[in-house]
């Protein structure tokens, strides 16, 4: 098997098992997820909390394997995560539990899938002509 | 159908998944880059093309990087360069492409998260076409139609954040807190608390 196929079967495992545990905890049923953050259910949240100290356990003690990420403190943080946070609790998703939902069949997501499209598009014209710090970069 | 896993499973699941990203991409757990790179597609073939028509005509070369500038960073990073026009402000741009990651890969990637939703959907027994994504949101929204226009707006909203935050849950939330990156510490508690506002804001406008 070549290289370029490899990576391309494990990027579609990794998909795969995100997409069915995303679906296993419930992070793409809306009324669960409002239940989350309205704080009167702390399921989800203990399970993203575990999540992180996990992974921060692992990668704290073997650093050499795991390289650090760079994430950079940048002008866009605050509205950006502000703008995100809000717009999560309005459609219900973040950019991977929008695919989740449309698994589930649920249609409605066809029109957060289309905005998601569209503010990245926005996004990258109004960075390009307007603002123009570096933003790091996340996962690519 | 069957019940959501306990916080516990869910937790290792999510946790083992963050660590096995690095392990077996070598890249950070995050979706947002994923979108950037297939949203940026049309303009990733076109520098592809562009770099194929270069043989070792170096005026090409030039000229197609002066123009690849000029859209990017506008004409201040111009004159920058050419020194008509110093200035202490870092100018730079979002670079979609930065890694060995092909356009593809992160498609495949982003499709088969739908497939694993699919399928767990199927096997859980959750799976059902659904015009409604949620009562309390229609109800919200007054109406079905109403509501879809609100999830374009929501869902604009949130590709527009995490490009400018330049993370998401996964992004920031998972890969960047567990590896202690403050930036990302930030971001996290930020978008947690706009997003608990909002839905407490939401929680309150449909029992009034």
């Amino acid at each position: 098997m070549s290289t370029l196929v490899k990576q391309y079967c494990l990027n579609a495992v990794m998909g795969l098992a995100l997409g069915v545990t995303l679906a296993g905890i419930g992070f793409a049923d809306y009324d669960e997820l409002h239940r989350m953050l309205t704080l009167s259910d702390s399921r989800m949240l203990s399970s993203f909390m575990l999540a992180i100290g996990l992974a921060a356990g692992i990668f704290t003690a073997f650093p050499k394997y795991i390289p650090k990420q760079k994430k950079i403190l940048h002008p866009g943080i605050i509205p950006g995560s502000l703008l995100f946070g809000m717009g999560w609790a309005i459609c219900g998703a973040c950019p991977a539990i929008v695919f989740v939902q449309l698994g589930l069949g649920k249609l409605p997501a066809l029109m957060t899938l289309l905005g998601i499209f569209l503010g990245v598009k926005l996004y990258r014209f109004v960075h390009a002509r307007y603002l123009r710090w570096d933003t790091g970069s996340c996962s690519v | 159908m069957t019940e959501y896993w306990s916080w516990w499973q869910g937790g290792l699941a999510l946790g083992g998944l963050t660590i096995l990203f690095r392990l077996v991409l070598h890249r950070p757990l995050g979706v947002s880059g994923s979108w950037l790179r297939v949203a940026s597609t049309r303009q990733e073939f076109a520098a592809e093309q562009q770099a194929n028509g270069f043989t070792n005509d170096t005026n090409a070369v030039s000229s197609a990087l002066m123009e690849a500038t000029l859209a990017q960073f506008g004409e201040e990073a111009l004159h920058k360069l050419s020194g008509t026009q110093p200035e202490n402000k870092t100018v730079q741009a979002i670079n979609p492409v930065t890694t060995s990651a092909t356009i593809g890969q992160h498609a495949v990637f982003l499709l088969f998260i739908f497939v694993g939703g699919l399928l767990m959907a199927l096997y859980t027994g959750r799976f059902s076409i659904d015009l409604e994504l949620s009562k309390m949101l229609t109800s919200l929204s007054r109406g079905l139609a109403a509501s879809w226009v609100h999830l374009l707006f929501g869902g604009m909203m949130v590709g527009f954040g995490t490009q400018m935050a330049a993370g998401c849950t996964s992004g920031h939330g998972l890969s960047g807190c567990a590896q202690g990156s403050r930036a990302s510490m930030l971001a996290t508690a930020i978008f947690f608390g706009g997003a608990v506002i909002m839905a407490t804001f939401m929680s309150l406008a449909v029992k009034s």
